[in-house]
């Protein structure tokens, strides 16, 4: 059975010493090549740099694009990479105290070759989407959602915060309906969606009758004709003000798997007595796959007809894959458990594999970003 | 299957209703507060009956479910037989007793929802540590409601000074935070699907939602016979007031008016509770053992944030 499809990891994160908890970075995926921008301080060279690297899945290499030195950089404070791929463009702005500099790709007719990078001024409908953490296009309109929760060229956020929402978490489009998660700290998440000529409805609310263990949705994923989440309560650091200790285990985070009707399932989570029928864990698993450590969410995500999950735990980053949708599987040679901690900055699924970008801490303490492909 | 489901829940939490109605089903029993987890012994079950409600002769639902099972009916003649009986078993563990109520009523599951058994965490760890294959069905309901309906029970208790408790009083908005912490720290140490929890508006609001779905979880028959005769509490031997000197075993007016009323229970709003109420939290004189013991109670923000966010757990704002 070829449920572990990925057999090989490889670390390819540049050799340039230089990714490190003071630098800016950002990664994207464009027409084959994976782009990383950043800026930072080059101890050999003693100088600020802005660079834009490539790297070339075939032959394996990284090749600098972009590079710019820079004087009085204020030792790196304020500074910030971005990446943003929109209608057959890449754009990268590196912006700091001193300035910023904004670059697009030149079009190429060989689609295969990697971009060249030109240094120009954005239009501000372009700089706006560096200021968006997700869009998607449907029925012919585009949906941007900002960092802070607003879907742009809706009424879905004004509609939604009505129902006490505070923010719209996560947009999808599954079987041509525009889906949006809500996070709502009063009864628990809340999806709704909106088809061309359908009103907005409520698919799921009270945080799936997990009421406010269940406040966010972490994301939204189309596999296999139903669309996946991860729900729980927020970060532990955004959440101080809540005493969640007490309730010594419940915090950790459900998996749940909705269906085109609106049914749904939990995947992995508490058992619990809704107004659909009874709902039991159809993993056998309950809140956190069971691990005891309370791991933190990182990422779900679909690749190679297989969906991954992520998750932080005591010994590191732990990766799951499931090729049904309920039947989970650890990879254990994929569990990073020699750093001391690892998050989960981006993950990119393209046919050169699945992508992990991370943010590692190791036993000294020192932070670094480290890129992996697995295959 | 396992023998036995415990209903954990505070005082008037609909316990009585629900409990009764899932007694119903064809294959459970459903006990009246039987009491016996509060104590190692009988013995010991007898003095907290004492201290509790000035009881001479053990908790008036044990009497009435002797009288019953021994007899098949319950009157005076029966319950002072059942009196009698348990007299001269009162240093039998109450683990024996449980063990003995259970095989008459076998093979039939027993089901037993006393409140004071989650009054502490030590009660529920008895019931656990005796019974660790039971199912536990944690049972809510709002916390208003619930403080509004303990106070008149308390009041009723007074005027017919029933209660033996010299206890200092807390509010019992406190005392519903206290009570489903201890069930929540207990349940989450069980095994996932060991245990459940549900709010009593839920199911005596929707009935036929909610019972198919408790009769699916333990594992017993769904069908409509089965579903219909748990809407019919009335038809138990412990929903009505009982003989003398076994009256109680279950909510007086619960008792009075057993049959399941149709129509959706209202839940109040937390906010506005605490916007309109000036609460006192604890008496003066509980206030004064804290000053003495050189302790303090939490501010009024934090007990509000606190009960506010136990309350969006349970599914209540």
């Amino acid at each position: 059975m070829a449920l572990i499809t990925a057999s090989n990891l490889i670390n390819i994160t540049p050799e340039i010493n230089a990714l490190t908890e003071n630098s800016s970075y950002a990664v994207g995926i464009f027409k084959y090549y994976l782009y990383l921008a950043i800026i930072y301080y080059d101890p050999e060279k003693r100088q600020d740099l802005r660079r834009v690297l490539c790297y070339n899945f075939l032959d394996k290499t990284w090749e600098t694009l972009y590079r710019e030195s820079l004087t009085n950089e204020s030792q790196l404070n304020f500074i910030s990479s971005k990446i943003r791929v929109f209608n057959d463009n890449i754009y990268i702005l590196l912006e700091s105290p001193l300035g910023w500099q904004t670059l697009r790709s030149e079009f190429r007719e060989n689609s295969r070759e990697k971009v060249k990078l030109v240094a120009t001024t954005l239009s501000p409908e372009i700089l706006n989407l560096f200021s968006y953490r997700q869009w998607l296009s449907f029925e012919d309109n585009l949906y941007f959602l900002d960092e802070k929760g607003n879907l742009i060229n809706s009424d879905l956020t004004a509609n939604l915060s009505e129902f006490d929402n505070e923010i719209i978490s996560e947009i999808a489009v599954f079987k041509n309906y525009l889906y949006g998660a809500t996070v709502n700290l009063e009864r628990g998440f809340q999806i709704w969606k909106k088809g061309n000529q359908a009103p907005l409805e409520p698919v799921i609310t009270n945080g799936a009758y997990r009421y406010t263990l269940n406040e966010k949705v972490f994301s939204l994923v189309d596999f296999q004709d139903c669309l996946y989440f991860v729900t729980g309560v927020r970060e532990v650091g955004e959440y101080s003000k809540k005493t969640w200790g007490i309730f010594s285990t419940p915090n950790d985070f459900e998996i749940i798997r909705l269906y085109p009707d609106n049914d749904w399932d939990i995947i992995a989570g508490t058992p619990r007595f809704t107004p659909q029928g009874l709902k039991v864990p159809l993993s056998g698993m309950g809140p956190g796959l069971d691990d005891l450590s309370h791991p933190q969410f990182q990422f779900l995500k679909a690749h190679n007809n297989a969906l991954f999950l992520g998750i932080k735990t005591a010994e590191g980053l732990q990766l799951w894959v499931t090729e049904n949708g309920i039947d989970w599987m650890t990879i254990p040679e994929y569990e990073f458990s020699n750093f001391y901690q690892v998050e989960v900055d981006s993950v990119f699924s393209i046919v050169w594999g699945l992508i992990l970008v991370l943010k590692v801490t190791d036993l000294s303490g020192v932070k670094t970003l480290q890129i992996y492909q697995i295959k | 299957m396992s023998e036995l489901l415990i209903i954990l829940s505070p005082p008037r939490s609909f316990s009585s209703i629900v409990s009764t109605m899932i007694g119903e089903h064809p294959d459970l029993y459903g006990f009246p507060e039987l009491h016996l987890f509060v104590g190692d012994t009988v013995q010991e079950v007898f003095d907290f009956e004492y201290k509790l409600a000035k009881r001479y002769s053990g908790p008036h639902g044990l009497l009435r479910t002797l009288a019953q099972i021994h007899d098949g009916f319950q009157t005076t003649g029966s319950i002072m037989r059942a009196v009698a009986w348990l007299n001269e078993r009162k240093d039998w563990s109450t683990k024996k007793l449980m063990d003995y109520l259970l095989e008459k009523i076998s093979p039939l599951m027993g089901l037993e929802k006393s409140p004071p058994t989650a009054r502490k965490s030590l009660f529920i760890e008895r019931v656990y540590s005796l019974y660790p294959q039971a199912y536990f069905l944690h049972l809510t309901r709002h916390p208003v409601s619930t403080r509004q309906s303990w106070q008149e029970f308390d009041e009723t208790i007074k005027n017919r000074k029933l209660s033996n408790n010299k206890s200092v009083n807390i509010d019992k908005l406190l005392a519903w935070y206290q009570v489903h912490l201890n069930i929540i720290k207990f349940t989450n140490t069980l095994p996932v699907g060991q245990s459940m929890r549900i709010k009593g508006e839920d199911i005596l609001s929707y009935p036929d939602i909610y019972l198919p779905q408790i009769a699916e979880w333990l594992g017993v028959r769904t069908d409509q016979e089965a579903i219909e005769a748990m809407k019919h509490p009335e038809n138990s031997p412990y929903a009505c007031v009982g003989p003398p000197p076994a009256t109680m075993g279950n909510d007086w007016k619960f008792m009075q008016r057993p049959h399941l009323r149709s129509g959706r229970i209202k839940e109040p709003s937390l906010i506005a509770f605490f916007r309109q109420e000036k609460l006192q939290w604890l008496s003066p004189q509980f206030e004064e053992i804290l000053l003495e013991n050189e302790l303090k109670l939490a501010s009024e923000q934090e007990i509000i944030t606190e009960i506010t966010n136990l309350a969006g757990v349970l599914g209540y704002q």
